[in-house]
């Protein structure tokens, strides 16, 4: 009869323990292998696009990212407005972890991003840029 | 007591209530001290791209663009009770959040160079509960 209770109690206890590990990714890569070759008063605004792709402000945000935004999980925008002469690339990296047991539950949520912007002057030439890899920081 | 009626008064106490710690980021932390790296009048928007990387919103204005970078956290933590069974009423509710935010804004002039810049650790003002 001990041994019983003993062996319904301990399932009890693993029936109600739980574990959530979540990574999300949204946005296309940034691809880091051509942010050195970057050089500010020779690279072109074309040059860019050609190596990035379509910035950031141009494309479809997904359906997750509406998701995340109506929940207020994701920050505002980087730029107000999409002027000519800044492009923004960015990929946005959420990780989720929790413990759920039965009387105490624990979460842990960062949200960051991989972000690249780059600023041209009046000739379309790059006048300077910055980045950084915010997804280095989750690892 | 009885090891059947033990288990019975874990069972409840599990059914009834709970306990949740929750921590949220957003952003990432500053690179440098912006107090060593900003300088009014000096520093350009090249430097400080590289020096504090891009900017979490950029604000342009007639007179210069406003670079912000925020690094946000959310602590919250919550005790729970609920009647169980019939009703599944809360009983006791005590819920505690807090937001703070460090954060920090640089001022351009028309050349592109510092013109004021304002800084707030508001995350050292987060309590451990």
């Amino acid at each position: 009869m001990r041994f019983g209770s003993v062996l319904a109690l301990v399932c009890a206890a693993w029936l109600g323990v739980g574990c959530v590990s979540m990574t999300v990714v949204s946005g296309n890569q940034v691809p880091t292998e051509r942010i050195a070759e970057i050089q500010p008063g020779h690279t072109t605004k074309a040059e860019v696009l050609d190596w990035f792709g379509a910035p950031k402000d141009y494309t479809d945000p997904s359906g997750l990212r509406r998701v995340l935004d109506g929940g207020a999980l994701l920050p505002e925008d980087v730029l107000a407005l999409p002027y000519a002469d800044v492009l923004v690339f960015e990929t946005t990296h959420g990780r989720v972890k929790g413990l759920l047991l039965i009387l105490f539950n624990w979460l842990d949520i960062h949200v960051t991003a991989d972000r690249l912007v780059v600023f041209f002057d009046d000739q379309d030439r790059v006048l300077y840029y910055g980045y950084r890899k915010g997804s280095d920081e989750l690892d | 007591m009885s090891w059947t009626r033990r288990f019975a008064c874990v069972a409840l106490l599990a059914l009834t209530s709970g306990c949740t710690i929750g921590r949220s980021y957003l952003g990432s932390p500053l690179l440098a001290d912006p107090r060593e790296v900003l300088v009014v009048g000096h520093t350009a928007k090249g430097e400080v791209l590289a020096r504090l990387g891009p900017p979490d919103r950029i604000l342009r204005q007639k007179s210069g663009d406003i670079f912000v970078y925020n690094h946000d956290q959310r602590n919250s933590s919550e005790l729970e009770i609920q009647e169980p069974v019939i009703t599944r009423m809360t009983i006791f509710q005590w819920e505690k959040v807090q937001e703070k935010s460090d954060r920090l804004m640089v001022f351009f002039d028309g050349s592109g160079v510092v013109s004021a810049f304002g800084y707030r650790q508001g995350r050292n003002e987060l309590e451990p509960l």
